[in-house]
């Protein structure tokens, strides 16, 4: 598969991991082969559970307890791995293969210093201690690019952001001076300013010579990185090409699916096309191919024997599909009806925030007396109209979920005021909003059976009505009848979703406040999530206050936009407005933060991280990372400028008739 | 640290406050103070005038919490729980019924306490920990297996067994240290041999199968898996990540009892005829002398109390992330 000359860094062939589970064999990894090649970065693309992540593992040998390589083997520098003694592998992770994960948060041990968690790599690989030791991870951390690393060494993860931790994860990745680095999902749990600089960290490491294999489910992240892309779906490659020729034409039907369900593709408005049925479980014994159940093209061979590898010659002897049906053209498979939603004309506010502030005491000494307050949410102003979308967006720690609780008075405000409907709203109105949560694990009590967790909102409001209505609401939210009786956590994470959605109907409201909604669930599960919502919004008129980070999610679906930096609202305006002519500083460098699916890169990085709400810096929030800063943004924080169309910028830079 | 370690002893004052309050109150709904009196004046020598004299000698002539008939302040301090229970706090504990002063009592029963108790608790603590390690290096072998049937075994045998087991085989069969006994001084340790080794044994099981939990859940947790990418030897990981972190939760167990190791065993003591305080408060319950159980139930409290605050101290050693204020 490799076009290189010489023998290839790391030789997967036939990769096969077996993990005995209730009820049979689970095969996770069933017969994965591809070939990395020094100084090149090959992306495995795929959904949770398609075993991306345990082919990794599989390779450093560091499977979760249980799991074997069953079948196989895997070829480092001319190291057999699966049958390298256990001493020798040791040598080879963190050594000759790096590896990094995606949680920074957890993933570094929370009571040793950074010097020390570097330290012991660098003793291991490269038999260095004491003041060498120090002064090479200096040099590491600086390589990184982790600002005044003398210091930073002595501290521990806790006292470090997330895309420092990361930064001291790749750091310590590289102490052993590997050839080869994996990224699992390296920046998945980072903001997205935060995961343009650490993509461009490791862009910059596979420049200097060091090979990549990144492991992700982002297509954004693979169009900035790869050179090659290998797509798995149920344990195995379905195919593997260069990036240009796969974001060109994604030819099997599985990704050319997937990047129909990316929220980017569909346009505004639109429905985003779904993959009907779901990841076959991993115990399942194939005959045909494995994607045959929810493929829309298969022949009648598909369903009998696993199709082949064939290359697709017309385009590029590299790249190829496990597919019989293909080469398939991706605008004529995905049809997708674009029906627009309806947008209510002369909208009147159904939800007016005016000047909404959240502030939590801080307290300090023996007698506990408040020393400062933590300025969650400063002085949030918002209107919403009924059957709209208003998406808050911003990055982790901005207050935008914050926010959104004192809406609903989950919190009570320090100051501001919210109305409903022209009334002032004091206390939680369950009847009239109702929120949806990002995480649809925790947000369902496990020990209720989903009827009773729906019923306990419909009570509320429909009284003797409850059965009729819980089957009414599970209709609308695609769930079916008989799943009444059972758990949650006999759901998919899509469906549970549903599940949360469901509840939050019940109560019949008119404003749900959806906090970032999709972020936990797959491309294919968020689309139906997105799709969802849309029709209930069509149907029921609802308007929604939609909590994200994600920006393709926001263009979708949104209908206005709200920019939240460090409390306070930096730009807001219609969804047209604020994404295709962005005004203030931060919401451009956010919107050029965002990997694209064209793979080019965004011409200016913002640097630094979120400064603490606790002790925001003076005069404009945003000016220590600016790149417009003048002297006026550290004096004062500037004024609202309004710029026609509801679309106002607060922003010292921007005048009314300032020109882009 | 400084501020909250004063913030914590001031909430110690109310505790205490109650916890005497309840124990005084508990003692004489069973017990009023001319029971006490008859109990210790002997049946036949119980005249009504005896017993006014007795309780007039000791003070439990007065109200039990308000007095009415007083004015003022006095209304709360002429009372039995005043006098008797509020005075500890100034570290005064009185008499115990036998006319002897309890303070001086408690020193001199101290050492022998600790003699057992320490050794006790440090071997103890050594050998749970030690075991554990082991069974977690060789988790989800034969071996594993059979230590937790072990493990499950000792903790489901009665600790009264082990004492007489182990007296009769080391004692009486195999007559290697007295069956029972103390003496101070080195010539004491065949004494404290026995109790010490029993008091281990008792207590293997159950804490080891416990730390073999902590540290099986930590050995699941993402930072350990990077240990391992970095090329450590399972040994190294066991070592320095693993048990470095699961310290946290074990402190939480073992620092909040060293305190109280003064009180003694109220069972070893009194089994190996050892002048502790274990076999002081056994004995005080028995003769229903109020004054010492009250004393002892308050140096509890006192000791449980700063075990707590021990153990929120030590986790800023263990715990980088945690800063007390």
């Amino acid at each position: 598969m490799s076009v290189s000359m010489n023998a290839p860094l790391l030789s997967v062939r036939d990769l096969a991991v077996h993990l005995p589970v209730q009820g049979g064999m689970a095969r996770p990894v069933d017969g994965v082969s591809f070939d990395i090649a020094a100084g090149e970065c090959v992306a495995l693309l795929g959904e949770s559970g398609c075993g991306k992540s345990m082919t990794a593992l599989a390779i450093m040998r560091l499977l979760p307890a249980g799991a074997r390589i069953a079948g196989g083997t895997a070829e480092f520098e001319g190291r057999v791995l699966p049958t390298l003694p256990e001493a020798a592998m040791r040598e080879v992770r963190g050594g000759g293969i790096g590896m990094i994960f995606q949680e920074p948060g957890t993933s570094l041990n929370p009571v040793l210093s950074i010097g020390r968690q570097i330290g012991e790599a660098l003793e291991l690989h490269l038999g260095l201690r004491g003041e060498t030791a120090r002064k090479r991870a200096v040099e590491l951390l600086d390589q990184v690019g982790i600002p005044d690393p003398q210091r930073r060494l002595d501290e521990y993860p806790f006292q470090l952001s997330g895309g420092m931790k990361q930064r001291v994860m790749i750091a310590m990745a590289l102490a052993g001076q590997p050839r080869l680095l994996i990224a699992d999902e390296p920046t998945t749990a980072l903001d997205v300013t935060i995961q343009a600089q650490v993509l461009d960290l490791l862009d910059g490491l596979r420049r200097d010579g060091m090979a990549l294999l990144l492991i992700t489910h982002d297509l954004g992240v693979v169009a900035r990185m790869a050179d090659r892309v290998g797509v798995m779906y149920a344990g195995q490659l379905v195919e593997s090409a260069p990036r240009k020729t796969f974001f060109a034409a994604p030819a099997h039907p599985y990704s050319v699916r997937l990047f129909a369900a990316m929220p980017e593709t569909a346009g505004r408005g639109g429905r985003l096309a779904t993959i009907a049925g779901n990841v076959p479980a991993a115990t399942t014994l194939h005959r045909g191919c494995r994607f045959v159940e929810r493929c829309d093209r298969a022949l009648a061979a598909c369903h009998i024997a696993p199709p082949a590898w064939r290359n697709i010659e017309a385009r590029d002897s590299a790249h190829r599909v496990r597919c019989a049906v293909m080469p398939c053209d991706a605008a004529a498979t995905v049809k997708v009806d674009a029906q627009h939603t309806v947008v209510l004309s002369a909208p009147t506010p159904l939800l007016e925030v005016v000047d909404l502030k959240m502030h939590f005491p801080i307290r300090s000494g023996i007698l506990q007396r408040v020393v400062g307050q933590v300025r969650a949410v400063d002085g949030v102003s918002l209107n919403l109209a009924a059957g709209r979308t208003l998406a808050l967006v911003g990055e982790s720690g901005c207050g935008k979920t914050t926010a959104g609780k004192a809406i609903l008075q989950l919190l009570r405000p320090t100051a501001g005021s919210v109305r409903l409907a022209g009334d002032v709203v004091t206390g939680i109105r369950a009847d009239v909003m109702q929120m949806v949560f990002q995480d649809p694990f925790a947000s369902l009590n496990p020990r209720l059976r989903i009827g009773d967790i729906i019923a306990e909102g419909v009570r509320a409001t429909a009284g003797q009505r409850a059965p009729q209505r819980v089957a009414q609401i599970m209709g609308q939210v695609g769930l079916t009848d008989d799943m009444v009786h059972r758990y949650p956590h006999e759901f998919s994470g899509g469906q549970r979703q549903r599940i949360a959605i469901a509840r939050a109907l019940a109560a019949d409201p008119c404003l749900l406040i959806c906090d970032e909604p999709t972020s936990a669930l797959d491309v294919s599960v968020q689309a139906q999530i997105l799709n969802l919502l849309s029709d209930l919004q069509r149907q029921l008129g609802l308007a929604y206050l939609f909590i994200t980070h994600n920006i393709a999610v926001v263009d979708h679906l949104a209908h206005e936009v709200a920019v939240m930096y460090l409390g306070r609202i930096v730009e807001q305006g219609s969804t047209e407005a604020v994404l295709r002519d962005p005004r203030h500083p931060y919401t451009q460098a956010l919107l050029a933060a965002v990997p694209r699916l064209d793979g080019t890169r965004p011409e200016t990085v913002l640097a630094g991280d979120l400064p603490s709400p606790a002790n925001p810096p003076a005069g404009c929030h945003f000016h220590p990372r600016c790149p417009l800063a003048s002297a006026a943004c550290a004096g004062a924080y500037p004024p609202p400028v309004h710029l026609g169309d509801g679309h106002t910028v607060a922003c010292f830079a921007v005048t009314a008739h300032s020109p882009r | 640290m400084l501020a909250y370690i004063v913030r914590r002893l001031l909430y110690a004052i109310p505790i205490l406050i109650g916890v005497n309050l309840i124990t005084f109150a508990l003692f004489f709904v069973v017990n009023t103070p001319d029971d006490m009196a008859r109990m210790q004046l002997g049946v036949k020598r119980v005249t009504p005038e005896a017993i006014q004299k007795w309780k007039a000698e000791r003070g439990y002539d007065r109200p039990l919490i308000w007095n009415a008939q007083a004015s003022g302040a006095d209304r709360l301090t002429a009372t039995i729980f005043f006098d008797k229970s509020v005075r500890m706090f100034a570290g005064d504990f009185g008499r115990a019924d036998d006319g002897r002063d309890i303070a001086r009592e408690i020193s001199l029963r101290m050492g022998p306490s600790l003699a057992i108790a320490v050794p006790t608790f440090v071997l103890g603590l050594l050998a749970a920990i030690s075991f554990a390690l082991l069974l977690v290096f060789f988790r989800a072998t034969a071996l594993d297996f059979a230590g937790v049937v072990l493990c499950v075994a000792m903790m489901s045998i009665s600790g009264l067994f082990y004492i007489i087991g182990g007296q009769w085989l080391v004692s009486k069969m195999w007559h290697l240290v007295p069956i029972s006994g103390y003496a101070g001084g080195f010539e004491g340790t065949r004494f404290l041999f026995l109790p010490v080794l029993i008091g281990v044994i008792g207590g293997i099981g159950g804490a080891t199968r416990w730390y073999r939990t902590i540290f099986l859940e930590e050995i699941s947790r993402d930072y350990v898996r990077t240990a391992r990418a970095k090329g450590l030897a399972e040994r190294v990981v066991l070592f320095r990540h693993v048990l470095g972190n699961a310290m946290i939760p074990i402190l939480t167990g073992a620092v909040v009892v060293i305190p109280s190791l003064f009180m003694g065993s109220l069972l070893t003591e009194s089994f190996f005829g050892i002048p502790g305080l274990g076999s002081y408060t056994i004995d005080a319950i028995n003769a229903q002398d109020f004054a010492v159980v009250r004393a002892m139930v308050f140096i509890g409290s006192v000791l449980y109390i700063v075990g707590l605050l021990a153990t929120d101290i030590s986790y800023t050693l263990v715990d980088p992330r945690v800063r007390l204020q």
